[in-house]
């Protein structure tokens, strides 16, 4: 009987793997470097767009410094672990060729950087006995580590200006003395532990004396403020010893030293306050302490699951996005997917790095690299932690990717650490393991850490994503505008109100007709939107009224949304130009309605401003008295005064005939406040010039014959105190319940009305008593089916047909075909004048409405304004 | 049309990411089971010791791969009798053997009454001596 040898699956040779490896991130480096070239043409959407070629200096030395190294490499007898190089190689060059797309600068400097780490790697690829010549010398590691540190006391540096003083140099080469650091102090560790462990078996014994040098260290960096190697060192030294000892009491110390360190930064250092409050709270301070983290977070977000590609996005938004938040950085132009590489990447480093440490053949080798797997693991942890809100910002670098040359030197140590105790592993049998369970608990918790990475990223990447991106501090929304073209505005026969010119990548948003601007608003990539451009800012950014497809395809290819659409308003820039030119520089609004169907064929507010030239007139324009940017026809309240009388009128129309005109026309308030007509009535009086010259007693005669919940009623369905739906910021009129009838068909009771509701007042009356809701967008034109009609128009009958054509007809002006009532009142500030018109039933076209509003008494200016247009517009159809 | 072709290089890219990732995660997996099969395989045959010559006779087996001898009593097999150093001596199981080492003991460590200087590797039936007290060494096959 012979038993069948069971067939194991074939399993690369060392080689095989690692040269696969190596084929994949060769590809990965040339397709990101090629992309990177060719990304000016897809951004700007041109091919004579210059493309990008400085970054093959990275390509170009990263290739290099990898050739030498496998030269060397292939005349070893024993090939290293064939996973670290490619992974050193995928990390380094990837975080090269993030740094040059983020500054150029900064790119040549960490290529020349991965060159001298490279090198080194290379020539210290045949010391053999490096390992011992480490562990011999440990006090002296530990000590020069912390002498150069201290040194940064005295002659610290920052390379950039102001900030910590962390690195030593000069003659603009920099060193930060704090990073080697870690990994002597993960030296010393091991030389240590290997010399006392298992002999002592005192917790003491294990901890003392790295505990004072842990101290020593941790003092140093306090002082310095530099909390993140502070924090780092603690962790690396607990992990490690507790990878050594196997000792979970050694895990609670460490637990409960980081809660006392962390409650002391807490109470006495403002910095781990602010770092901890933005932590818990970021949203409360957007602008401040937690500007950072919520850039961080938006360009997570701009990544979403595919990433806007090389060079496509905008990640350098994101303050020290190349040195601590490369994280963000790398997430906004691969995306999710590229997020999770980096993470799955570390990972498998962190991996290598226990297996080669249970491997090892001697004590000091598995806890070095024991103790380097934790300096990567915890370093990765807590600044990709720290970049997207799982953990406190604590300002370490992400190692191989972050900008910073003693950050990549020592990365790239700890690598050749692995290289060399993997190769000593080779031909001896593992040093004896106490337990496994560290080891297995330990990547465990990794992989743990890493799922929790993931899906936060993922979080913030694509669920959170839409309420991320419209956040108004997204700096990305006005750079997407200088690259999409937005839609513009047109009036009613499609004349261009604003429009946006240019070409892509410099594109810029024209008003041409400034009068207009406190009705459409800006589109500001400083102060933001107002307006008709901020309501409808879905629409003209094409996010809305496009097919759901072209949208995902458009964010997919470009990152961005598709071009904007066009909206044709209801307003007609002829009749528009005649208001202002009648209402030139009195402040004061003029609504011009379409009766019948509420189209605003005109809306003036003066002063106005110009917003062409926001930047320079802004801070003038927010501290004017005048208020030039506050729409006077939606958002000015004003007392309606005697204007209020066709409402009051109609309502008297329905009781029973209208009583004798009294002799005197002038009133006076119980407070002794007299009111006077607005103009001379005609000879003579009757009750329709009466009204039509706002003079108050026979209004206040009307009014008598009512009791207050009449009135309620009356103003209730006129809707004063419901919001009109058109794309304006409305001001909430102001209906206070109706006590004194007298005052209050005067107009004088506390009621604030908009300009705009004026007009509809005087719609109604010419509408046949139905008022119409008031509407500004007419047609929106999408890209298939040309322009769709948006409005639908709305009416309410407020009154009978019967009772508006005899308001009309009684408040009708000699020879013209249309009715008016002019008014003046005192509001709490200036004099209001108002002057209210509609057509008759004799015009036969589109029935008018029209309310006039002066901040001054001066009613024949009014009447003369109101005419004007009237007459145009009556002319014009 | 240049986006198009700029989506084809960002797909290869992902595909360039992943290939590794998910080529590097596989080996890693099946070198990992791998390797738990070679370490269950490979686990040290049980050792006996027992002491015959002093009082308190004790005899305790062993499947762990490093015994550490020695008056201490948190020693792995620790012994009550002043010729015995606290950290006397050590067995380990390496290279599919056991073998004995001297941890600079007072009294020396003796393996078939010759002295241990070196480590040596220890057979089934050995007798071993550490200062006064004779233990017997049975390795199960």
């Amino acid at each position: 009987m012979t038993s069948a040898q069971p067939i194991s699956p074939a399993r690369p040779t060392p080689h095989e793997l690692q040269f696969r490896l190596m084929f994949f991130t060769t590809g990965f480096i040339l397709l990101f470097a090629i992309s990177l070239s060719l990304s000016p043409i897809v951004r700007l959407r041109n091919w004579q767009a210059g493309l990008l070629w400085v970054h093959w200096v990275g390509v170009l030395i990263w290739a290099a410094g990898f050739w030498l190294i496998f030269r060397e490499i292939s005349r070893l007898p024993h090939p290293p672990d064939p996973f670290l190089l490619p992974i050193m190689g995928l990390l380094s060059g990837w975080g090269v060729l993030t740094i040059f797309r983020l500054s150029t600068y900064l790119g040549l400097r960490q290529a020349i950087w991965l060159g001298v780490g490279l090198g080194l790697f290379w020539a210290s690829l045949r010391f053999t006995r490096g390992l011992s010549f480490l562990r011999r010398y440990k006090y002296i590691w530990l000590f020069s580590g912390l002498l150069l540190t201290a040194l940064t006391l005295l002659f610290g540096a920052y390379p950039g200006g102001e900030g910590p003083r962390l690195w030593l140099g000069c003659c603009g080469v920099y060193f930060q003395p704090s990073e080697p650091l870690k990994l002597l102090l993960v030296i010393f560790l091991a030389a240590y532990l290997a010399d006392r462990l298992p002999y002592y078996f005192s917790l003491f014994n294990l901890l003392a004396p790295s505990l004072v040098l842990i101290g020593l260290a941790l003092a140093l960096l306090i002082v310095q403020r530099d909390l993140g190697t502070a924090t780092l060192l603690i962790l690396v030294s607990i992990l490690t010893l507790y990878l050594a000892s196997g000792k979970k009491r050694v895990l609670f110390f460490g637990v409960f030293a980081l809660l006392v360190a962390g409650w002391v930064g807490y109470r006495f250092s403002d910095v781990v306050h602010t770092r901890i409050q933005a932590f818990l709270n970021p949203w409360a301070d957007p602008g401040g302490s937690s500007y950072q983290v919520i850039q961080s977070l938006l360009a997570v977000a701009s990544g979403g699951l595919f990433g806007r590609g090389p060079g496509l996005g905008s990640p350098g938004l994101v303050p020290v996005a190349a040195s601590d938040f490369i994280y963000p950085a790398i997430v906004e132009e691969t995306g999710l997917l590229g997020g999770v590489a980096v993470l799955l990447l570390f990972f498998l480093l962190v991996i290598r790095a226990l297996i080669i440490a249970v491997r090892a053949p001697y004590r000091f080798h598995r806890f070095l690299a024991g103790g380097v797997a934790v300096y990567f693991a915890t370093q990765m942890i807590m600044i990709i932690g720290g970049n997207i809100r799982l953990l406190p910002l604590t300002g370490v670098t992400l190692p191989f990717l972050s900008y910073g040359g003693s950050s990549l030197l020592t990365s790239i140590a700890a690598v050749l650490l692995l290289v060399h105790i993997h190769r000593e592993s080779v031909e001896t049998d593992p040093a004896p393991l106490p337990s496994p369970f560290p080891y297995s608990a330990f990547a465990l918790l990794l992989a743990m850490a890493v799922f929790f990475l993931a899906f936060v990223t993922g979080w913030y990447a694509v669920i959170r994503q839409d309420a991320l991106l419209t956040r108004t501090d997204n700096p990305r929304r006005s750079i997407t505008d200088r690259y999409v073209l937005r839609g513009s505005l047109l009036d009613r026969s499609n004349q261009p109100i604003t429009t946006t010119t240019g070409v892509p990548g410099s594109y810029q948003r024209v008003n041409h007709y400034p009068p207009l601007s406190p009705v459409i608003g800006y589109s500001h990539p400083v102060y933001g939107q107002a307006g008709i451009e901020a309501f409808l800012d879905d629409t003209l950014r094409g996010l809305k009224g496009n097919p759901a497809l072209d949208i995902w395809w458009n964010r997919l290819l470009y990152g961005e949304p598709p071009p904007g659409l066009d909206v044709r308003l209801s307003l007609d820039l002829n009749l528009q130009k005649a208001a202002d030119d009648a209402l030139g520089e009195h402040a004061g609004a003029i609504v011009l309605l379409n009766a019948r169907t509420g189209e605003i064929l005109v809306m003036a507010s003066h002063p106005y401003f110009d917003p062409n030239t926001l930047s320079d007139t802004w801070p003038s324009l927010i501290t004017d008295p005048e208020s030039p940017l506050l729409n006077r026809a939606v958002q000015g309240l004003y007392p309606p005064g005697a204007a209020i009388a066709p409402v009051i009128l109609g309502e008297a129309l329905g009781q029973s005939d209208l009583p004798d005109l009294p002799r005197q026309l002038t009133y006076t308030l119980p407070d002794g406040k007299q009111l006077t007509c607005a103009v001379s009535p005609a000879d003579p009086p009757s009750w329709g010039n009466a009204l039509a010259s706002g003079c108050p007693a026979p209004l206040a005669l009307l009014g008598n014959r009512f009791l207050p919940v009449n009135l309620d009623r009356l103003f209730q369905r006129y809707g004063f105190s419901t919001l009109p739906s058109i794309p304006l910021a409305v001001a909430p009129a102001v209906v206070p319940p109706v006590s004194s009838v007298t005052l209050a068909s005067l107009g004088q009771n506390g009621m604030l009305l908009s300009p705009l509701q004026m007009a509809e007042i005087a719609a109604a009356v010419s509408n046949d008593g139905a008022l119409p809701a008031p509407q500004l967008t007419l047609a929106v034109l999408t890209p298939r089916q040309g322009w769709v009609i948006v409005s639908e128009s709305q009416t309410q009958q407020v009154m009978s047909a019967n009772r508006a054509q005899r308001i009309a007809q009684l408040l009708a002006s000699p020879g013209k075909l249309y009715w008016q009532v002019t008014a003046s009142t005192t509001a709490s500030s200036h004099d209001v004048t108002w002057f209210l018109a509609g057509t008759l039933t004799q015009w036969k076209g589109s029935p008018l409405a029209l309310a006039v509003l002066l901040e001054e008494n001066n009613p024949p200016l009014a009447q003369s304004i109101g005419e004007t247009i009237l007459d145009t517009a009556l002319n014009s159809n | 049309m240049s986006s198009i072709l700029f989506l084809i290089l960002r797909i290869l890219l992902v595909a360039s990411l992943y290939g590794f990732l998910i080529w590097a995660l596989q080996v890693l997996w099946k070198d990992l089971r791998a390797q738990t099969e070679v370490v269950h395989s490979r686990r040290a045959p049980a050792i006996t010791l027992s002491i015959s010559n002093t009082l308190d006779d004790q005899t305790r087996t062993y499947t762990t791969t490093e015994i550490l001898i020695g008056r201490n009593p948190g020693s792995t097999f620790p012994i009550r009798n002043e010729t015995v150093s606290s950290s006397h001596a050590r067995l380990i199981y390496r290279q599919n053997q056991w073998w004995v080492e001297d941890l600079h003991s007072t009294n020396g460590t003796f393996l078939n009454e010759e002295r241990v200087f070196t480590p040596t590797v220890v057979m089934d039936g050995d007798d071993l001596r550490c200062g006064q007290v004779n233990l017997q060494v049975k390795i199960e096959h």
